[in-house]
């Protein structure tokens, strides 16, 4: 059974790196001892461009003479990159030692560093992808044994294993990673609860709203609220989404209220809604928690409004401040321009729209909007 | 190299149901007969509960049972509670050969199917959950021989890895669908797009202004307008975003413009928002499309005013209509009821929302807003 414990320990060495690619060089460090090899690399090359992704080695130390130009004229890749995923590679199958000893490959670039033969293997060929493990032997060495290229046939299913991982893991991260962004984008705030009431994501702007502690806050990761008539209504949906689990808790846990703030200024709006879910056979029961602050201005809406109507950015402007329910006059009272001017832009938005009737108009102007954020850094 | 090799087989039956669930009976058949016994089991427990949240097996009789009656009175899984993950289990530990003849779990359960003893291990053992392996033995094999604990010592690291890859898959899995249940709840729809402009992701409101083929539309995976105007607009967008591709992250810029409707009714407004990322060496590029249509309005709205301002359910409407753009006698005119009617339920608004000027009353009404819809089907 010796032989049976070393490949064990190699095989957890692989899954280990898939899990956290800071330990492919000790994985690979096991692997070269493995196979009597002096140090060796894990490569991802993105197709068609042929780049690099990603280099892990072990024991090379010329690995950036090797990236920025002997990657280039090494006949080895040429070789990889015709085999299936799964085949298993050395030199022997596309060179002879008279061809070796005539190659700049192997003369100018492994034999100063006491390099000469490969072992190694195909972990992924696509058409966007190529991914090769390779184990170096010094010329002593020679080239690899039939025993060890069949220990390399025992490892390769692993190699691939561990990178079908981090590809899954990097995927998923990715989608995570957009979705996040995406309620980001949004004017209004979201909060994403556990049935606890711990706080697990929020985004952006409810991330302003509860810094600013004007009548919502995040303490000690649970929210908090100053008013007691807001506190209990989140209470009670949050008894709802315990009491119900499983069941249908939707009407229960549905709920929208207004939360005064301390300074006095318009109240924010909640909307509290149940989220079900069940990805892996474990119910996970929580609350989304959708916040408007009505003093968060929506610039998008300026950019619209001068794209569907062919506005321009003073009159649009004038017709985002007569939507919001600001009067012409207060308008020119609070930018300081004349009431003539005001009344002329009017005249122009009413003509642009073909709207005669302010209300009519109104109408008209809230039709165009979009609840996302002009910008927000990433 | 005869049992070395068999080893590596179950380790890698063992790794490869980590990332395909339906072969773990693959990877437990192979174990077991590595064990000699009769069946084996992966189990996953929650805690404090010790319930099961999912089995697997390969050659157990009774899982049903097990499952239903037997798993609370079976000794094993206090025990393992209390080990650490990595321990290796058999019933010598914990408990004699006499005590195992007056319990109900060996002499009731076991017994009728031949099992008595078991060699497992903790796999798992955290405040949420308890992960157990393990293969039962015939009364006739009795316990497990040293030689078979150094075995379960050797297999047990790869089931823990297994599990970690299960774990982390299923996390990461659960908070990808957490939030695109999240971005449900909108009332704007929100499209994710990739480089190639295909969709990867729809929200409900996007799906439904897509099944509604008012003027966009998701057709083979792609977006498709049918206006000419908002499909070069689209394109222009996407192409610069495509140019943005490796070049300065922050210089991102977003697309607004809007989208004519089949029936000619008020347009659609769509932004679109570029977002770069760099995951693990690989740069992906993300298309956030965010469509709003202003046909779609909340039932809960008219609640919500009655909830802050104290309106009646007529009054509610007429607030309602105002703040969008409806004069009294329009909404008189629409409702065939008489203006006086309508002026009294304005006096009774203003009063209620403490606002003399009409102008003021909009913008107060307008501070309430839901953010998310009423009801979402998923």
């Amino acid at each position: 059974m010796g032989l049976g414990d070393d490949v064990l320990t190699a095989i957890s060495s692989i899954h280990a790196a898939g899990l956290d690619v800071e330990k492919w060089p000790r994985a690979l460090s096991v692997i070269a001892d493995l196979v009597g090899g002096v140090g060796g690399t894990l490569e991802i090359i993105q197709r068609p461009s042929m780049r690099h992704r990603a280099l892990y080695s072990h024991g090379l130390a010329p690995v950036d003479a090797y990236l920025e130009y002997y990657a280039s004229v090494s006949p080895r890749l040429p070789y990889a990159f015709r085999q299936p995923a799964g085949s298993l590679l050395y030199d022997a199958q596309y060179i002879d030692d008279a061809g070796i000893d005539a190659h700049p490959f192997f003369m100018e670039f492994l034999a100063p560093h006491d390099l000469r033969c490969f072992l190694g293997g195909v972990i992924a060929g696509s058409s966007h992808e190529f991914a090769a493990t390779c184990i170096q032997y010094s010329p002593k060495a020679g080239h690899p044994s039939r025993d060890r290229i069949k220990l390399m046939r025992l490892l390769l299913p692993h190699f691939q294993q561990a990178t079908d991982v981090m590809a899954r893991v990097g995927k998923l991260s990715m989608a995570r990673h957009s979705l996040k962004w995406a309620l980001d984008q949004l004017v209004d705030g979201v909060i994403m609860l556990g049935a606890d009431g711990t706080v697990r994501h929020a985004n952006a702007a409810a991330g302003q709203i509860a810094r600013a502690g004007d009548g919502i806050a995040i303490r000690r990761g649970a929210l908090a609220f100053v008013s007691g008539k807001a506190t209990s209504k989140f209470d009670a949906a949050l008894g709802a989404i315990a009491r119900l689990r499983g069941a249908d808790i939707s009407a229960a846990a549905s709920t929208d209220f207004v939360v005064e703030r301390t300074s006095g200024a318009a109240p924010y709006t909640v909307s509290l809604r149940p989220l079900v879910g069940s990805t892996d056979g474990r119910e996970t029961a929580a609350i989304l928690m959708f916040i408007h602050d009505p003093l968060v201005g929506n610039d998008v809406a300026v950019e619209l409004l001068r794209q569907a109507f062919g506005l321009t950015h003073a009159e649009a402007e004038l017709a985002q401040a007569l939507r919001s329910g600001s009067s012409p006059d207060d308008y020119a009272r609070q930018r300081k321009v004349s009431a003539n001017t005001i009344y002329t832009h009017l005249r122009r938005i009413k003509e642009k729209t073909g709207c005669n009737r302010m209300a009519e108009l109104i109408r008209r102007l809230n039709d165009i909007q979009v609840a996302v954020v002009a910008k927000r850094e990433c | 190299m005869g049992q070395g090799d068999d080893l590596v087989t179950a380790v890698s039956q063992i790794h490869a149901a980590a990332l395909d669930a339906a072969k773990w009976p693959d990877a437990l058949s192979s174990f077991t007969q590595l064990m000699g016994g009769h069946g084996a089991s992966l189990e996953f427990i929650e805690r404090p509960s010790l319930q099961h949240r999912a089995m697997y097996s390969y050659g157990l009789p009774a899982v049903g049972p097990y499952l239903q009656q037997y798993a609370p009175m079976c000794p094993r899984i206090p025990y393992a509670a209390r080990s650490p993950a990595g321990a290796v289990q058999h019933d010598a530990q914990y408990i004699d050969d006499q005590a195992m003849d007056a319990s109900p779990f060996f002499m009731e359960f076991l017994a009728q199917y031949d099992m008595r003893y078991f060699i497992g291990g903790i796999v798992a053992n955290s405040a949420q959950e308890l992960v157990l392996t393990g293969v039962q033995i015939s009364p006739k094999a009795g316990h497990p021989s040293p030689a078979k604990i150094k075995l379960m010592g050797l297999l047990l690291p790869h089931f823990q890895q297994a599990a970690e890859v299960m774990r982390r898959l299923g996390k990461l899995a659960n908070a990808q669908h957490s939030l695109e249940r999240a971005l449900d709840w909108l009332a704007d729809g929100v499209i994710m797009l990739g480089a190639d402009g295909a969709v990867r992701y729809a929200n409900a409101a996007a799906q439904e202004i897509a099944r509604s083929r008012e003027g966009i539309a998701i057709r083979r995976g792609m977006i498709e307008f049918l206006s000419g105007d908002a499909t070069a607009k689209f394109g222009t967008a996407l192409n610069a975003i495509a140019r943005l591709r490796a070049a300065d992250v922050t210089a991102t810029r977003s697309s607004d413009f809007t989208v004519e409707r089949a029936s000619g009714g008020a347009p659609y407004s769509v932004s679109l928002r570029p977002l770069l990322a760099k995951m693990d060496g690989a740069e992906t590029a993300v298309v956030l499309m965010f469509i709003h249509d202003p046909f779609v309005r909340d039932a809960k709205a008219l609640e919500l005013l009655h909830e802050a301002f104290g309106l009646t359910p007529a009054e509610a409407e007429v607030a309602d209509a105002l703040r969008s753009g409806f004069s009294p006698d329009d909404y008189a005119r629409k409702r065939k009821i008489s203006p006086n009617t309508v002026y009294t339920h304005l006096r009774r608004i203003k009063e209620k929302c403490n606002c003399s000027r009409m102008a003021e009353l909009i913008r107060k009404l307008n501070d309430v807003r839901i953010a998310a819809v009423a009801k979402c089907e998923y």
